[in-house]
């Protein structure tokens, strides 16, 4: 008998309880809420159920919700921590038994089995498994680390929920408080984060990610009473639908050529070499497709508008979701899949990251809404990591990927924090002066735009100085590629600037805004206490000894065992160039970042600029590149244009009248048979008859015919 | 108690078991005929007894046909995988079995009698994993159409006959192991929709329903087309030769003045009976593809893996072939046109495009009930007989078209997306979505692969098989999710609704899970056959596999602008609505909690007992192709 809790024998099993432990609050509340409204529906007239009711809390929302909820994943937390720890140790204990080793923190079995066979032949299983290795158990250990965090933090921040009526001041209604929804989603995307994380083939991981993909769509639609909330949230699980499409695609490669879609034997199989079973053509696809979906997650180009729009959800939302986890889930399945990409994708996955970083840095360079600014740096953060796994540096593009989680949560709540203080005001142009109404706040969020800026001594100087060696290393070897570091470069410098004036414009200076800054308050400390952690964290998480060395960091030596082993000449030619140019690479970072703080500090810290210097931004970036008018008017209208034309051409409606349809065509055949039996008995006596004559001329036909063209 | 009327050598239980989840429902639209109208409440209750007994008897059936795999245990295999418990060996067994008049097994889940002795007809019945899984989920949705009828009030009595009447006729074709018998109830089915959406429908209901019955008579006629033609095949090769020596001497006996060729060429047996019929396609397979030295007896010593033993123990196997040749069964058009017909017959069932257009305006007319059995039930006799009919009994046809029949599945699979995007009416939304839905039914079972690739048509096949299940479900409460607002609205216009998630929490949350069973989420039952049929299709041809994945995305569009214009927004008009009565409840709660547990564990829940099925259809199919 399977037993979960045989730590002994098993330790990757906690991996797999701590998995299953949101899981739980989840059932609960589902349940209590079902009995709750069925009974409130009822609690007029029925006696029994209004007891009912007031046992589940009556009108207020299921607020214990939270508290299980939090006590659940800090218990996920806690096993992760324990599982960290002892995977470490028996990396060394077990050092020499990788046999032993594997079959202790990994195990997999059918989920579906197909044909008798007893022993395993290819294709005929769908497998379910957890595999842990560092990658998987720091990340584990993050997830669960900053959730658990802002769990917590949204106890603070999302308390108008627990109220029983709740006014929304944007869709002008008034509604119940939804406590218990919100934390019911979010325990399910923590359980679906995590079920992802620890997957070990390439169907669980896509059940995930269709998992996170649909409690971000129901936690951005979270004020669904708003249009663009709904809308925002379609569209974030459409255009995530348009990446799955490329997984899929990916997964039947796979499938089709390997018979598995477990990750390790496939890495074993193709190896970042051709493999045998494949085409050379199919292998690139098969790596674009996998990349479609990462991108698609990601918030890549082509497929990043929806990111932006996912701000709509409540800040914790855009801290979990939209910065720290599963945004990030796209560069982790690139990493986790890293064997098995061709060196064109590798060339392809580069190009877009770099793409990407440009852009949307450049994008939020204009944004006045503090969400927006964000979440297009985030846009931007994932393009570098995603560069620096298109140039090999696999381990520096993971790092920042651990380090981001950090300071762009902090960020976030932060700024959910601001949106609090100030009573849902998130335009930029209208705080000022904010750090002495909300000193916390400001100075946690000064450690985040530090971290992000990479300063150095900072968590993201580290990962960002590793990444920018590394595309040293890449464009010195190949000085076609010379793109591929100056765009970080430049990146580095934009970055620092506009996150240098999204402080300066928020908590420096003087109010712009005296009704804003006169009702400002700091928040309560239960969302107090996440900001401090996390600003810690971003300080320190990726420190080593010597401080100075940002080769040196601890958390980069871990992951840098977890990575996989690449037979690519270009990679290893690159990454003794990025050695050798380590400390140039690092000081012009370093210099672009400073340039790019200073000159934020020039326009915005020295002179506070008053309400009329900052109109609203126009032109191109303002417009982000137009991506988003485009995609409207092509994808979307015209797959609305064309279901319109569809429907048409299948049947005439009133609203729609049409001279041939489908419909119409199939109906004048018919009529036509019903005038050849009119014609033929010239007498009408009854539908059931000509419906009776007309079956047997039809048969006596076709069996004629049978009958001449058989013979 | 029953001794008396059962001689000892027709004792058999399961022919009990299996004519009684037939015709209970029958029985029961029998005494509600003769029940006093006074009682009014009593008829509801009494029909839904009828549906509920039925539902038990097709839940004792699975236990017992679990006891059946179970019963055979073999070191090579798998469990329950043993080849013994599959349909065409029992069937076999039970021909066997009425030709030497030895006793019936009573174990088995075959029933066999002679009923129309003049023309071979038999009274035939069987219980596979693939029928059993639709009998089970006919038997289900029948019951929850009966809860979702409380509120029918004109003519009652008529509407709760029919109702299990049509039960009655779905099971019968279902279970049929005969195709005169399957066609028989076939037809039964035919009159009592016509009658239930004629009667008791829209607007428009005279309509819709004249149009549904000439579609299905359309297809009718091209099944019966079909069968007659395959009545006039010679089997006496295939059937136990005690059979063949009777006929024999029965011709004798009326010619007693022929020599023995003459009495010979006038032997010729002729049969209904699918099995037999199917393994005549399988050696016409081999003989039209150039492999008919691979054709052998099932009993003949020489047999090794690679032969195939289709002739019955005793024929001689050149002479077989040779009279096999002979037939005009034996020719590429004949084959074709078989198929088409059978394709034909089966397709508006499914239903393909362009046969679809009754679909649409039979939901749309039909009451809320009859459109969770139409869609839950119905369309699923189209798979069920392509996959038992004219998959097996026309395998050269169907593999030389197996391509187009995948693009008709795909098409379907576009084209009803689409579609269903461009409407403004829920139901008519849903109907097309059966039409693309259905279409992964189609591209499952086309995916004929190589021999040696046998596997992914096989995973074609399961999914196929599960897209049905999970489609039947997933149909069956979205219908009623439509008829749920509808008693509220008295409308079902997409663009006045909106806003219904506060005043209806619980309706909300039980539809969404509904709707993202529909659109494939990982985690409920929609996802497991597309994805089985997604995988399969891609190995099959990459262009069909493409198009299969790429209409997930159209799949997710239409779904979620139907959402969002029903439940998201602020509406006054619907603020005041109540959530759902414990009735609507009912129906709700137990198919969304099924739609979760076979997402989460198919291979528990159905797999296990409808695999073993599959892979016998499988082994006897693929193997024809080298």
């Amino acid at each position: 008998m399977f037993n979960p809790f045989d730590f002994a024998e098993h330790p990757g099993r906690a991996y797999l309880v701590a998995t299953l432990l949101p899981l739980i609050p989840v059932l609960l509340l589902l349940f209590a809420a079902t009995i709750r409204n069925m009974a409130r529906s009822r609690s007029g007239t029925d006696s029994f159920a209004s007891r009912i009711y007031w046992l589940f809390g009556g009108d207020q929302p299921l607020k214990t919700g939270g508290t299980l909820s939090i006590l659940f994943l800090l218990g996920s937390f806690g096993l992760s921590v324990w599982g960290l720890l002892q995977f470490h140790e028996e990396a060394h204990t077990y050092h020499d038994f990788p046999q032993e080793f594997a079959t202790r923190w990994s195990e997999r079995g059918d989920w579906l089995r197909i044909g008798t066979s007893k022993t395993i032949r290819p294709a005929t299983a769908l497998e379910i498994g957890y595999h842990i290795d560092q990658l998987t158990a720091l990340m584990f250990t993050m997830v669960t680390g900053i959730g658990s965090l802002i769990f917590i933090y949204s106890l603070g921040y999302m308390k108008r929920e627990t109220e029983d009526t709740v006014d929304d001041h944007v869709a002008h209604t008034t509604r119940r408080g939804r406590f218990g929804r919100f934390y019911l989603y979010l325990s399910l995307f923590a359980f679906s984060m995590l079920n992802l994380l620890i997957a070990d083939n390439l169907f669980q991981i896509f059940v995930g990610w269709e998992l996170v993909g649909v409690c971000s769509f129901f936690l951005i639609g979270f004020y669904y009473e708003r249009k663009s909330a709904s809308s925002a949230a379609n569209k974030a699980f459409l255009v995530n639908r348009v990446g799955d499409a490329g997984l899929l695609i990916a997964m039947a490669i796979a499938f089709a050529s390997f018979g598995t879609l477990n990750i390790q034997e496939l890495g074993g199989r193709i190896g970042g070499s051709q493999p045998v079973e494949l085409s050379h053509g199919l292998w690139i696809l098969m790596g674009l497709g996998l990349f479609l979906g990462c991108v698609g997650k990601s918030a890549q180009i082509p497929l990043q508008t929806w990111l932006p729009d996912a701000m709509e959800g409540p800040t914790p939302v855009s801290a979990l979701i939209h910065a720290a986890t599963m945004v990030a889930a796209g560069v982790y399945l690139a990493g986790r899949c890293y064997p098995l990409f061709a060196p064109e994708v590798f060339l392809t996955i580069a190009y877009c990251g770099l793409i990407t970083m440009l852009v949307s840095a450049s994008i939020a360079l204009v944004m006045t809404d503090i969400k927006r600014v964000l979440a297009f740096s985030t846009c931007s953060q994932l393009g570098m990591m995603m560069l620096a796994l298109g140039i090999g540096a696999w381990t520096a593009g993971l790092l920042h990927l651990l380090t981001h989680a950090f300071f762009k949560a902090l960020l976030f709540l932060g700024a959910g924090s601001v949106i609090h203080g100030c009573h849902e005001e998130q335009d930029l142009r209208q705080m000022g002066g904010l750090r002495r109404k909300m000193p916390v706040t400001a100075y946690t969020m000064l450690i985040g735009v530090l971290a992000i800026s990479g300063m150095p001594f900072f968590s993201g100087w580290y990962s960002k100085d590793q990444i920018l060696s590394a595309a040293m290393g890449a464009s010195l070897s190949n000085h076609l590629h010379a793109l591929l570091f100056l765009g970080p470069l430049l990146t580095a410098g934009l970055t620092a600037f506009y996150m240098f004036r999204l402080w300066f414009l928020a908590f420096a200076g003087e109010p712009r805004n005296r009704t804003v800054y006169n009702h400002a308050r700091e928040s309560p400390w239960s969302m107090k206490w996440p900001l401090i952690i996390l600003a810690l964290g971003s300080i320190g998480v990726a420190w080593g000894w010597p401080l100075w060395d940002a080769e040196a960091s601890y958390l980069g030596h871990h992951l840098h065992e977890a990575e996989p082993i690449l037979n690519h000449p270009a990679f290893s030619h690159a990454h003794i160039l990025a050695e050798e140019y380590h400390v140039v690479a690092g000081g012009l970072a370093l210099l672009a970042g400073v340039l790019g703080a200073g000159y934020a500090w020039s326009r915005y810290g020295r002179h506070a600029p008053t309400a009329a210097q900052l109109q609203e931004p126009r032109g191109l970036l303002a417009k982000r590149w137009y991506f988003d008018d485009v995609y409207d008017f092509v994808f979307l209208r015209g797959t609305q244009k064309l279901a319109e034309q569809a429907a048409s051409a299948d049947r005439s409606s009133p609203e729609r009248p049409r001279r041939f349809t489908l419909d119409g065509a199939m109906s004048g055949l018919a009529s036509l048979v019903q005038r050849g039996g009119h014609a033929l008995r010239r007498t009408q006596t009854g539908q059931v008859r000509q419906y009776v004559l007309v079956l047997v001329l039809t048969l006596i036909g076709l069996l004629g015919m049978l009958s001449v063209l058989a013979r | 108690m029953l001794a008396p009327f059962f001689p000892p050598a027709e004792r058999e239980l399961d022919m009990l078991q299996l004519t009684l989840l037939v015709f209970l429902p029958a029985i029961f639209a029998l005494i509600l005929l003769v029940w006093p109208s006074r009682f009014r409440e009593g008829m509801r209750w009494l029909a839904l007894f009828g549906a509920a007994g039925t539902l038990a008897v097709a839940l004792c059936t699975l236990v017992d046909y679990h006891r059946l795999l179970d019963s055979q245990s073999d070191r090579d295999t798998r469990s329950l995988y043993h080849p013994d418990t599959r349909l065409d060996h029992r069937a076999d067994e039970a021909l066997e079995r009425t030709a030497t008049n030895r006793s019936f097994l009573s174990d088995d889940l075959i029933v066999r009698r002679p009923w129309v002795s003049k023309f071979d007809v038999d009274y035939a019945l069987g219980v596979d994993g693939i029928s059993l899984a639709l009998v089970l989920l006919t038997a289900l949705v029948t019951f929850f159409a009966l809860i979702a009828s409380w509120k029918i009030e004109t003519n009652l009595r008529g509407y709760l006959i029919l109702i299990l009447i049509l039960e009655s006729g779905v099971l019968g074709a279902f279970l049929s192991l005969d195709l005169f018998l399957f066609y028989v109830f076939y037809e039964v089915m035919l009159m009592p929709m016509f009658f239930l959406i004629g009667l008791w429908g829209g607007q428009r209901r005279k309509y819709a329903a004249i149009k549904f019955v000439i579609y299905t008579l359309v297809g009718s006629v091209g099944l019966l087309a079909a069968i007659i033609s395959l009545y006039t095949v010679d089997v006496r090769d295939f059937v136990p030769q005690e059979t063949a020596r009777a006929k024999v001497r029965q011709v004798q006996r009326a010619h007693q003045d022929w020599n023995t060729e003459q009495v010979n060429a006038q032997a010729e047996v002729h049969t209904f009976d699918a099995q037999t019929l199917s393994k005549v396609g399988q050696a016409v397979m081999l003989v039209l593809s150039g492999q008919e030295d691979r054709l052998t007896t099932r009993d003949s010593k020489a047999n090794t893996p690679n032969s195939v033993p289709l002739f019955a123990p005793g024929v001689n196997r050149e002479a077989a072939i040779a009279h096999l040749k002979s037939q005009s069964i034996c020719t590429p058009t004949h084959q074709y046109i078989l198929f088409a017909l059978l394709i034909l017959g089966f397709a508006v069932k499914v239903p393909i495009v362009p046969l679809h257009s009754w679909l649409p305006d039979a939901h749309v007319e039909a009451p809320t009930p009859i459109s969770m059995i139409l869609a839950g039930v119905l369309l699923k006799l189209g798979g069920y007989g392509l996959l038992r009919f004219a998959f097996p009994i026309c395998p050269w046809a169907a593999d030389q078209l197996s391509w187009y029949v995948g693009l008709i599945g795909v098409i379907g699979i576009v084209y009803g997306a689409l579609v269903a995007m461009g409407q403004t009416d829920f139901k008519r939304l849903l109907a097309y979505s059966s039409v693309s839905h259905m279409g992964y039914v189609v591209l499952g079972l086309a995916c004929w692969s190589s021999g040696t690739k046998s596997e992914y048509w096989q995973w074609g096949v399961n999914g196929a098989l599960f897209q049905m299940l999970s489609h039947g479900i997933t149909s069956a409460g979205l219908f009623f999710v439509v008829g749920v607002i509808y008693d509220r609205a008295h409308h079902r216009d997409l663009d006045r609704f909106g806003g219904l998630k506060e005043p209806m929490p619980v309706y909300s949350g039980l539809s969404a899970i509904l709707f993202f069973a529909s659109m494939g989420l990982p985690g409920l039952c929609g996802f497991v056959g597309e994805f089985q049929v997604m995988l399969a299709a891609w190995n099959y041809c990459w262009f069909l596999g493409t198009l299969s994945m790429l209409a997930t995305i159209l799949t997710a569009g239409y779904l979620l602008w139907a959402w969002q214009r029903v439940f998201l927004g602020v509406n006054p008009l619907t603020a005041k609505y109540p959530d759902v009565s414990a009735r609507e409840a009912t129906v709700l709660i137990p198919l969304a909690i099924l739609t979760v547990i076979l997402g989460v564990i198919p291979g528990l829940a159905v797999f296990q007992w409808t695999e073993p099925s599959v892979t016998g259809w499988i082994e006897n199919l693929s193997k024809l192709k080298p």
